[in-house]
C-alpha cells in the first residue's frame, strides 16, 4: 500500500530525529476541503449530527417520554399516524415517535460501542502481528482467520443463542465477531509500512520498538482504519438490529429499532407504521455512516477516486 | 449421539406416484383420481354414494416433531395423533363430553378402582386387521414402559399388570387407587397396531424411532406426506371402520407457517382454508372479512401468572393479594382484542363447580392497603417477570404489570427466556422466577387436571408447579377429590379448594382464552372442542364449492 | 513455488482453521447456562430419565473427552441429533441445504449480472451523473436492513399487488420436481416441467432480489474501483491510441483486467451472502439452513446451530480456496 496521506514529502522531526507529520498541514486543509465539497458526505455528516442530538436530547424532544419504555394506554393502541402521534402508536398505545427517538440512543451506542471494542482489541493485535511477524503473527492471524470464516451474523447468532436473549449478550457476541476485521486490516497496513526505509532507518538507529509502533506506524494506518470505523458503525448497527429482529438482542420494552421492526412485522400491512418507521430510522442512520465513510475515504485518499 | 435417519418410505413412495394425482384433485372433487390411488380401486364401488370433496390446507405456527403416542404430547402433536389413532373414549363438543369410540360402553365398580370396557367389534386398523383388547393392553403397557409423554396420566394410578384382556373385545383396568377422572385419561390412550409396531422395532426401542414419523393406528386418516418443519399431509382412509358422512375430505395438509400476518393474508386470499395461532388483532381483522369465519368458542385453557410462593416478595400473601388488586384486568382483555374471558380462580368458568365471580378487581387503593400489611415489602421492591420469548401476549402482560406496579413503587424487570431455560429454573425455588405466565389445563376438562399439577405438593418444581406451593390442606382436598367418585361430593371438595387458592392469591388468575380455528366459509362441518388437539376434527369436515 | 505446492500449502493450512472452527463451535455450545441433558429430556422428565439421557449423550464425560467424541463424530459426518426435529442434524442439513444453495446461487448470479455492468458504467462515467446515481444506489442497497426491505417488498408485491407469492418455495399442494440437485428451478428445468419451473421461479424471485442487494452493491463498488485503476494504466492508453473503439477498449481490455481483482471480492461476498440468508429465509419462510439455525436458536437446540455454523464455515473456506486458485490461474502475472 502506498504511503498514507497526510504526510508531506519530507516530514518534520519529532524529537527523536525522525519524521512525523506537522500539526495542521497543508494536506489536512486540502483533505477537509475535499470532504466538504462532497455533498453526499456532508449530508451524511449532518444526519449523524442530528442523530447524536436526538439521542442526547431525547427526553426533551420526545413528545411522550414515558412511552419510551412501554407504558400501556389500550384506548390508543395501534392508531395511525396523526398530529398527536406523527408515527402512530404501537399495540399497547405507546407513541412510536418517542420510542424511535429514544431508539437513537441504543442504536448509536451499540454501533459506536461495538466498533470501539473491536478497534481496541483488533488494532493492537494486528499491529503486533504485523510488526513482529513470525510465530506471534502466525498465531494471531490463524485465530483471526477462524473467526473470519464464518459470516458474522451466523456466529453472533450462535453465541447470542448460547448466552440468552438480551442486549448485552448480543453485543458481546457481535464484538467477538467484529475485532478480526480490524486485526487483519491493521496487520496488512503495518506489514507494508514496516518495509519503508525510514522505519528501517529507525530500527537501525536504535529507536525503541514501541515508539516506532505508536509514534510512526500507527498514525499512518489511521486513514484506512478511520474509514473502516465509519463504515463499520453502520454495519454494526445493522447486525445488531438483525439480531434483535430474530429475537436475540434487545428485548421489549427496550425501544431498539430492530426489536421494533420485529414486533411490528406481524401488524403489517394494516398497521404498517409500526414496522416501517423504525426500519426507516435504521436505514437513514446506516446510510449516513456509510456515506460518511465513503466521503472520508475519498477525501483522505483521493487516488481512490482519481 | 448418533440416531440413524428414520426412513420415511411411506411418504416418499406416495409422493412419487401422487404427483399428477394431487395436481388435478387439488381443487376439484376427486372421484376419478381416487380410482388410481392405491387403496382407492377396491373402495370405489362402496364409495359410490359418498364423494370426497378436495384437500383442505391448514396453517399453524408450530411443528409436529414426534407423533409417537407414548412420547409426543402437545397441541399440534395431539391433533395429528387424534386423526391417525383412535381411543376408547373421545372428547367431543363444547363443553366437552366423553363419547364412546373404540369402546361401545364401560362399567366401573363403586369405588372407581375397576374399569371394564367393551370394544366395538367393527373396529379395524388401517391395514384391515381388527382392533382387539390385546392391542389396548399392548398400548398401555408400552406407555408405562417408555415412561414419557402422557405416562404421567397413568403412572401413579395403574401398573403394567393392572390391565388385562379377559376376552378379545373386553379390556379390564384394575387401578391401584381410586381415580374418578379415569375415563378422561382413556381419551389419551391411543391404540397401536402391535403387529406393525413390533415389525418396526429397532434395538429394543419398542418402535420409538419409526413411530416418530409414522403411524400404526385405526384412525380416519393416514399419512401421505411427512416433511418435518414444513408440511404434513394426511389422506382420508375410505375404509375407516366407523364410516364417513356423505361428503368428506380427500385429505388435509398441515402447514407450518410462523408469522401470523402471513397466515392471515393467505386466509384472506383463499390460499389456505383454516389457520390457528393467529394474533388477537388478526382474528379481529378477519372477523370483518367476507368469506372468513372467526369462531368465538370458550376454551378450557387458562392463562395465569405463577407466583413463587417460597422465595422472594411473592412468598408473602399480602404481596400476592396486592398484586391481584393492582393488575389491570381490563387492559389485558383489550390486549386480547376480546378473545378472552376473565376467570375467577384456577378453573375455567365452564368446568363444573368452577367459581364464577372474581374476588379481585383492579383497585390501586386496595392494593396499597394490602401491601402496607406486609412487614418486609411494604416500601416497594424489585421483581422479575420471566416469560417465554416470542409469545406476544405474555410480553404484553409483563408491560401491563410494569406500568401498573410503578404506582406501588414496585419495579418490574421483564426477562424473556427460552422455554427450555425457564423450565430448568423451576426446579429450585431459589431460582424459580417470581412471576411467570403459563397457559394450562387443556388435557382434560376435570378440576383434578388443573389443580393437582399446579397445587399439590408433589408437583412443586415441575413446570406446572412453578409456584412451589405447599399446603397440606390443599393436598388433602385434592387427594379426596380425585379418589371420590361421587359428583356432588367432588364439587363441594373442589369448591373448598378453590376458595383457599383464591383467598391466598396463589396465582394471578387472568383469563381463559376464546378460541376456534379461523376458517373460510367453504369449510363445512367445523366442530370445536376445547380439549388439547381437538380444536379441529377433519373427520367431520367437508369443503363446499 | 508452483501452483501445486501452493495448493498443497493452502489445503494444509485449512486444517488448523477448520480445527479451530470446531473448537469454537464446541465451546459455544457448552457455555449455555441450561443443562443440556435436562433440555433433551423435556419438561416432564424425572431425574432418572435426565440422568439416563446424560449417560446416553455422553454428557457426564470430562469436556476434553467430549470434544474428542465431537471431533470424531464430525469426521464421520455426524453432527448430532436435533431435539426439535428429532432427526440427525446431518440429514436435516442435507434436506435443507439445496434450498439455501439455490437462493444464494441465484442471488449471486443476479448480483453479478446487474452489478458488473453497473460497476463498469460507473467507472466509465466517473463523477458524472450516472456514476453519482449508481453510487447512491449502491450505498442505499448496502444500508437497507434486509429484514425491513424484505417485509416491505413482500407486502407490496405479494399481498397488495398479488403479483408474487408470499413465502415458501412452492404452493402447498404442488409436489416438488424429482430430485436431481434439490434446487427446484434447476430440477424442474432439467425435468422439462414448465409449470413447476414457472412456479418455483416466482417463489424464488422476491427472496433472491432481497438477498442480492448486498453483494450487488459490493460488486458494483469494487468493479468501479478496479476499473478506474485499470483505465489509467498504460496499456489502456495504448489501446486507445491504437484507435480501437471505446467500447472495445473498455470491454475488451479494461474490464477483463479489472475483473480479476474483483474475483476476490466476489468470493468474499458469496460468504457474506451465505450469512445474509439467515434473515431472508426467516422472512420468506424459506426452508433452508438459515431458517433452521434461527428456529434452533429459539429452542436452545444447539446441535443444529453448530451444524449450520460448521457447514457455512467449511463452504466459505473451500470457496475462498477456489477463488484464490482461480485468481492464480487466470492472472498470468501472479506466480506461485
Amino acid at each position: 500500500m502506498s504511503a498514507a496521506v497526510g504526510e508531506t514529502q519530507t516530514p518534520a522531526t519529532s524529537g527523536d530525529g525522525l519524521a512525523h507529520t506537522p500539526r495542521i498541514s497543508e494536506n489536512t486543509r486540502r483533505t477537509l476541503g475535499r470532504f466538504f465539497r462532497n455533498r453526499l458526505a456532508v449530508t451524511g455528516l449532518v444526519l449523524i449530527v442530528l442523530l447524536v442530538l436526538m439521542a442526547i436530547f431525547a427526553p426533551l424532544i420526545a413528545p411522550y417520554p414515558k412511552d419510551a419504555f412501554g407504558s400501556v394506554h389500550m384506548d390508543q393502541a395501534l392508531q395511525a399516524p396523526s398530529w398527536s402521534h406523527p408515527m402512530g402508536t404501537d399495540d399497547l398505545g405507546s407513541d412510536l415517535l418517542s420510542r424511535v427517538i429514544y431508539g437513537a440512543r441504543y442504536s448509536l451506542s451499540i454501533g459506536v460501542g461495538l466498533v470501539m471494542i473491536a478497534v481496541l482489541i483488533g488494532v493492537p493485535l494486528g499491529a503486533i502481528a504485523g510488526f513482529f511477524g513470525g510465530a506471534v503473527s502466525e498465531v494471531i492471524m490463524r485465530i483471526t482467520d477462524i473467526f473470519l470464516t464464518i459470516p458474522g451474523i451466523v456466529l453472533a447468532l450462535a453465541i447470542g443463542a448460547a448466552l440468552g436473549p438480551g442486549l448485552v449478550n448480543a453485543m458481546f457476541a457481535i464484538a467477538l465477531v467484529w475485532w478480526p476485521g480490524f486485526c487483519r486490516l491493521t496487520q496488512g497496513q503495518v506489514l507494508s509500512l514496516r518495509e519503508h526505509t525510514y522505519i528501517e532507518a529507525a530500527t537501525v538507529v536504535g529507536v525503541k520498538q514501541s515508539r516506532i509502533i505508536f509514534r510512526h506506524i500507527l498514525p499512518n494506518t489511521l486513514t484506512p482504519i478511520t474509514v473502516k470505523i465509519s463504515m463499520d458503525i453502520g454495519f454494526a448497527m445493522l447486525t445488531a438490529a438483525g439480531l434483535s429482529f430474530i429475537g436475540i438482542g434487545a428485548q421489549p420494552p427496550t425501544p431498539e429499532w430492530g426489536a421494533m421492526v420485529s414486533l411490528g412485522r406481524q401488524f403489517m400491512p394494516n398497521w404498517w407504521w409500526y414496522a416501517t418507521f423504525p426500519g426507516l430510522a435504521i436505514f437513514l442512520a446506516v446510510f449516513a455512516f456509510n456515506v460518511l465513510g465513503d466521503g472520508l475515504r475519498d477525501a483522505l485518499d483521493p487516488r481512490s477516486n482519481q | 449421539m448418533r440416531v440413524p435417519d428414520p426412513q420415511t418410505a411411506l411418504s416418499h413412495r406416495f409422493t412419487m406416484s401422487r404427483r399428477s394425482l394431487l395436481r388435478t384433485s387439488a381443487v376439484v372433487g376427486a372421484g376419478a383420481a381416487m380410482a388410481t390411488s392405491p387403496y382407492g380401486r377396491a373402495a370405489l364401488a362402496s364409495m359410490a354414494a359418498q364423494k370426497s370433496s378436495g384437500i383442505a390446507i391448514f396453517s399453524s405456527a408450530v411443528d409436529i416433531p414426534n407423533i409417537d403416542p407414548a412420547v409426543g404430547h402437545d397441541g399440534s402433536i395431539a391433533m395429528a395423533q387424534k386423526h391417525l389413532y383412535d381411543t376408547l373414549y373421545r372428547h367431543q363438543g363444547n363443553p366437552p363430553e366423553l363419547v364412546p369410540w373404540l369402546a361401545k360402553d364401560h362399567s366401573v365398580n363403586d369405588d372407581a378402582t375397576e374399569w371394564t370396557f367393551n370394544l366395538d367389534e367393527r373396529a379395524t386398523f388401517a391395514d384391515g386387521s381388527p382392533v382387539t383388547a390385546e392391542a389396548v393392553v399392548y398400548s398401555l403397557q408400552r406407555v408405562l414402559e417408555i415412561n414419557r409423554g402422557i405416562a404421567w396420566m397413568f403412572a401413579d394410578i395403574v401398573d403394567a399388570d393392572g390391565i388385562t384382556a379377559p376376552d378379545e373385545h373386553t379390556v379390564k383396568f384394575v387401578l391401584n387407587k381410586p381415580y374418578a377422572p379415569f375415563l378422561h385419561a382413556t381419551a389419551w390412550l391411543f391404540i397401536l397396531n402391535p403387529a406393525i409396531v413390533d415389525e418396526n422395532e429397532k434395538d429394543g426401542d419398542r418402535g420409538q424411532e419409526w413411530l416418530t414419523n409414522n403411524a400404526a393406528g385405526s384412525g380416519p386418516f393416514t399419512i401421505s406426506r411427512w416433511e418435518p418443519g414444513n408440511l404434513y399431509q394426511f389422506d382420508a382412509n375410505p375404509d375407516y371402520w366407523r364410516g364417513w358422512e356423505s361428503d368428506y375430505l380427500e385429505g388435509f395438509v398441515y402447514q407450518v407457517s410462523e408469522e401470523s400476518s402471513t397466515k392471515r393474508l393467505a386466509l384472506q386470499q383463499g390460499d389456505i382454508q383454516l389457520a390457528e395461532w393467529l394474533s388477537p388483532q388478526d382474528r379481529q381483522l378477519l372477523s370483518q372479512v367476507e368469506g372468513v369465519v372467526v369462531p368465538q368458542e370458550p376454551s378450557i385453557t387458562t392463562y395465569t401468572i405463577k407466583l413463587n410462593s417460597k422465595v422472594g416478595p411473592t412468598s408473602d400473601v399480602h404481596v400476592r393479594r396486592a398484586l391481584s388488586y393492582a393488575f389491570d384486568y381490563e387492559a389485558m382483555l383489550q390486549v386480547m382484542s376480546g378473545f378472552a374471558t376473565r376467570i375467577a380462580g384456577p378453573l375455567p368458568l365452564s368446568i363444573t363447580g368452577a367459581v364464577q365471580e372474581p374476588a379481585y378487581e383492579t383497585n390501586l387503593d386496595k392494593a396499597r392497603e394490602e401491601l402496607a400489611k406486609s412487614e418486609e415489602w411494604a416500601d416497594g421492591f424489585d421483581i422479575e417477570f420471566v416469560y417465554v420469548a416470542g409469545l406476544d401476549e405474555e410480553r404484553q402482560t409483563g408491560q401491563i404489570l410494569l406500568d401498573q406496579l410503578r404506582e406501588l413503587n414496585i419495579n418490574v424487570k421483564i426477562t424473556p427466556m427460552e422455554w427450555a431455560n425457564a423450565v430448568a429454573l423451576f426446579e429450585d425455588p431459589e431460582t424459580s422466577p417470581a412471576m411467570f405466565p403459563i397457559y394450562s389445563g387443556s388435557d382434560f376438562p376435570d378440576p383434578d387436571n388443573y389443580l393437582w399439577q399446579s397445587f399439590h405438593s408433589s408437583s412443586a418444581g415441575t413446570w406446572t408447579g412453578a409456584d412451589h406451593y405447599v399446603n397440606p390442606d390443599i393436598d388433602k382436598l385434592l387427594e379426596d377429590g380425585r379418589s371420590n367418585p361421587n359428583e356432588d361430593e367432588r364439587i363441594a371438595i373442589y369448591d373448598e379448594a378453590q376458595t383457599i387458592l383464591i383467598d391466598e392469591a396463589v396465582e394471578l388468575y387472568l383469563f381463559a382464552s376464546i378460541e376456534g380455528m379461523v376458517h373460510r366459509d367453504s369449510v363445512q362441518g367445523y366442530q370445536y372442542c376445547p380439549v388439547m388437539g381437538s380444536d379441529v376434527s377433519f373427520y367431520t369436515i367437508s369443503l363446499s364449492e | 513455488m508452483g501452483l501445486g505446492r501452493y495448493l498443497l500449502r493452502r489445503i494444509v493450512l485449512l486444517v488448523p482453521t477448520l480445527l479451530g472452527l470446531s473448537i469454537l463451535t464446541f465451546v459455544i455450545s457448552h457455555i449455555v447456562p441450561a443443562d443440556p441433558a435436562k433440555l433433551a429430556a423435556g419438561p416432564r422428565a424425572t431425574s432418572e430419565m435426565v440422568e439416563s439421557i446424560r449417560k446416553d449423550y455422553g454428557l457426564d464425560q470430562p469436556l476434553i473427552r467430549q470434544y474428542f467424541t465431537y471431533i470424531s463424530d464430525l469426521f464421520r459426518g455426524d453432527f448430532g441429533t436435533s431435539i426439535m426435529t428429532q432427526r440427525s442434524v446431518s440429514s436435516d442439513l442435507a434436506a435443507r441445504f439445496p434450498a439455501t444453495a439455490e437462493l444464494v446461487l441465484y442471488a449471486m448470479v443476479l448480483a453479478i449480472v446487474v452489478g458488473v455492468p453497473l460497476g463498469i458504467l460507473s467507472a466509465v462515467y466517473q463523477n458524472r451523473w450516472p456514476d453519482q446515481v449508481i453510487r447512491i444506489l449502491a450505498i442505499s442497497s448496502v444500508s437497507l436492513p434486509q429484514f425491513w426491505i424484505g417485509i416491505l417488498l413482500q407486502l407490496t408485491f405479494a399481498s397488495s399487488l398479488g403479483w408474487l407469492p408470499l413465502s415458501k418455495r412452492l404452493p402447498t399442494l404442488e409436489v416438488p420436481p424429482d430430485k436431481i440437485t434439490g434446487m427446484y428451478v434447476t430440477d424442474s428445468l432439467l425435468n422439462g416441467d414448465v409449470h413447476l419451473f414457472l412456479m418455483s421461479l416466482k417463489h424464488l424471485a422476491l427472496p433472491t432480489i432481497v438477498l442480492a442487494m448486498l453483494p450487488m452493491a459490493i460488486i458494483m463498488r469494487t468493479l468501479r474501483g478496479d476499473m478506474l485503476n485499470v483505465m489509467n494504466q498504460d496499456f489502456v492508453r495504448v489501446a486507445r491510441a491504437k484507435g480501437l473503439s471505446e467500447v472495445k477498449v473498455i470491454l475488451g481490455h479494461a474490464a477483463r483486467n479489472a475483473f480479476i481483482p474483483s474475483l476476490t471480492m466476489i468470493g468474499l461476498s458469496f460468504g457474506w451472502t451465505l450469512g445474509g440468508t439467515v434473515l431472508v429465509e426467516v422472512i420468506f419462510d424459506w426452508p433452508g439452513i438459515g431458517n433452521y439455525a434461527v428456529e434452533a436458536a429459539g429452542r436452545l437446540d444447539f446441535a443444529p446451530i453448530m451444524g449450520v455454523t460448521m457447514l457455512i464455515g467449511v463452504v466459505f473456506v473451500v470457496l475462498n480456496l477456489v477463488v484464490d486458485i482461480l485468481y492464480g490461474v487466470i492472472d498470468p502475472r501472479i506466480s506461485y
